[in-house]
């Protein structure tokens, strides 16, 4: 089997493996029927998870967060766009709940709209990150030896680099192209993704049921997709959880210099630069982007590390 | 017809930093259709690589099967065989399972999940055909409730359970030969017992050949035909189980036999244990392996490279100077 086909398998299985937590929900309910049924290890780690206050909350909070930005067109009070210089800026009431910013413009319906381009930003860069990571992880593992050698000493270097200034310059040439944005983020995320499933792959290959699936005649193939990668999905969730809130600093760092994404569309790191800059005069324009970004970044970050408790619980305290 | 499996001076070596391993060095044996054979050794005596190099499961590098052959039945050499021919025979003619129940098996599969595969692997079965054999296994080998097990998890089972589940997934597709290594080690003394005597009722209800490598001799006698004891990557005596038992002429197999615990000796005695340890096939001193902690060494023997094979039956041979032990 050449390369080729087994990056694409690992892409495939990577493409349906993305949907597992979707799928732990129903799992947690048959759990809850029958106690003679077989309980996977992700039913498992969903019950632990759903202990976890702080982790639930944050996915609830999420939840809320993400179904208001894609309703966002249907929901916002107000366009985000329309200007309202007789308005202009605003203090918070009750027809405007975050205020206005100084152009007239619902500082509440940006923020909708600006939680569309932020998530969005968060979720796009890192499935590149995780589809780069994981492939390229996965090969170096597998393959051992020398490949392997080679492979790592790559990512070495490329770790040395400085990325933040790459995407400077790549956003400078390219021109401010949300799309750039999201592949250009997601390409410096992936350095570390390949670490954690190489580790991962090199320590299975070598396991008992790796070996035994070998002597029983499967495939290679199905090996890394069936025997492999599975196992290596809990830390790569957990990395998921934790790489999506820096992405999203990311994206607002570039926005706040005035490399995100362009006027009159927003992100909360364009909000919060535009609310710098009318700090002293109007400071709604400053805290409600703020408080929406931190507490976003928050739940993901209690998410993330209730999933990591969840998914391996030899390494919590209790 | 030929031997089921020949195996012919087969020797894998590792290539380490510390200089070469010579894990398996010149290892002959056969096993005929619904033999059993035990390999009998000290831990590192080159059992387990055996199989593997057969098998063709050697990580490699830095392993290499650097010579010989292992012919299946008389048409293949397994040592020679593209990865393809391997994967057909591996799981479908010969099947073979690990020391340790506790991780050979998948922790995110259901075990129903994990013997089905074995079957899909090999043959064009629907998934439900699939899962009869499963269930059909699973009974064979003990297992109450099949149906219901099957839907559930590793974890779910206790050891034993889990070895007869490892067994019900060499049997999948009924080898012709099995081969277990070390199938009791990691296991309490209660549930060994009942391991071997499945073992030995399966290989006679399925007519397959039995490999069954060990370190305890109480395993070899109760269950197999012919013995191989192994030493430093060598086999150093073969023969029927009556013949190394009773008419012992290599001083390690007696060595071995000494040093297991009986009823009869007295309380008062220490237990018999060969001096000295096995010895680092990297560095392997010219004569017999076994010299420096040989009770009966001579000058010969440290200083022949080729210690003559002596026979003393059509089965049974020996790799000494020695005659029958006293």
């Amino acid at each position: 089997m050449n390369s080729n086909a087994v990056t694409r398998d690992i892409v495939g299985s990577m493409l349906e493996n993305l949907d597992q937590p979707a799928s732990l929900g129903e799992g947690g309910d048959v759990v809850a029927a029958s106690g003679e049924k077989g309980r996977s290890l992700w039913q498992d780690a969903w019950s632990r998870l759903l202990k976890n206050k702080m982790a639930t909350a944050g996915m609830i909070y999420l939840i809320i967060v993400a179904v208001m930005a894609v309703l966002a067109p249907w929901i916002a009070p107000f366009s985000y766009e329309e200007t309202d210089l007789a308005l202009g800026a605003v203090p918070p009431d009750t027809l405007h709940l975050f205020g206005t910013d100084d152009l007239g413009r619902d500082l509440f319906s940006r923020i909708l709209y600006g939680g569309r381009v932020s998530l969005m930003v968060g979720i796009l860069s890192t499935f590149v990150s995780v589809t780069i990571g994981v492939v390229y992880g996965a090969i170096s593992g597998y393959a051992g030896g020398r490949v392997d050698n080679v492979m790592m000493r790559i990512v070495e270097i490329l770790y040395a680099l400085p990325f933040t200034f790459f995407v400077i310059i790549l956003m400078v040439l390219v021109g401010r192209n949300i799309y750039v944005l999201f592949l250009a983020l997601g390409a410096i995320s992936w350095l570390t993704m390949a670490r954690i499933v190489r580790g991962q792959v090199v320590s299975l290959r070598r396991s008992d049921f790796v070996e035994a699936a070998e002597a029983t005649g499967v495939t290679r193939a199905r090996i890394i997709l069936r025997h492999i990668i599975p196992n290596t999905l809990g830390p790569v969730i957990v990395f998921v959880t934790l790489t999506i809130p820096q992405v999203m600093l990311e994206e607002a760092f570039l926005s706040f210099l005035g490399l995100g994404v362009q006027e009159p569309m927003s992100s909360w790191g364009t909000l919060i630069s535009s609310g710098v800059s009318a700090m002293e005069t109007y400071p709604w324009m400053l805290v409600f982007p703020c408080l929406t970004l931190v507490s976003t970044l928050f739940a993901l970050n209690f998410l993330g590390d209730g999933l990591r408790d969840a998914l391996d619980p030899k390494a919590s305290k209790d | 017809m030929g031997a089921l499996l020949e195996v012919k001076d087969l020797r894998t070596h590792f290539f380490t930093r510390d200089g070469v391993v010579k894990a398996v060095d010149g290892v002959s044996f056969a096993i005929e259709r619904f033999e059993t054979l035990g390999i009998v050794g000290e831990s590192g005596s080159g059992k387990s690589v055996t199989m593997q190099s057969i098998l063709g499961l050697i990580p490699t590098p830095p392993g290499k099967v650097i010579g010989g052959s292992a012919l299946w039945e008389g048409r293949l050499d397994l040592v020679a065989a593209p990865r393809r021919e391997m994967r057909r025979i591996l799981g479908s003619e010969i099947s073979m399972i690990f020391q340790d129940p506790m991780t050979s098996l998948n922790p995110f599969l259901t075990v129903g999940q994990q013997l089905t595969e074995v079957v899909t692997a090999h043959r064009k079965v629907t998934r439900a055909e699939a899962r009869d054999i499963a269930i059909e296994r699973l009974e064979e080998v003990g297992i109450p409730d099949p149906a219901q097990r099957l839907s559930q998890y590793p974890h779910q089972f206790s050891g034993g359970m889990r070895q007869r589940v490892m067994i019900a997934m060499a049997l999948m597709n009924r080898p012709k030969l099995l081969i277990a290594d070390e199938p009791t080690t990691a296991l309490d003394v209660t549930v060994q017992a009942q391991i071997l005597e499945l073992l030995k009722q399966l290989q006679k209800s399925y007519g397959m050949a039995l490999i069954l490598i060990t370190h305890d001799l109480g395993v070899v006698a109760g269950v197999t035909d012919n013995v191989m004891v192994m030493y430093a990557g060598r086999p150093v005596e073969h023969g029927t189980v009556r013949e190394v038992f009773h008419s012992t002429a290599h001083p390690y197999t007696d060595g071995l036999l000494r040093s297991a615990p009986s009823l009869a000796q007295s309380r008062s005695g220490d237990l018999f244990s060969i001096p000295g340890l096995p010895p680092d096939t990297s560095r392997l001193p010219p004569g017999c392996a076994f010299a420096p902690r040989c009770p009966h060494v001579n000058e010969q023997c440290r200083m022949n490279v080729e210690i003559p094979v002596r026979k003393f039956s059509a089965t049974h041979r020996s790799v000494c100077y020695q005659e029958h032990l006293p």
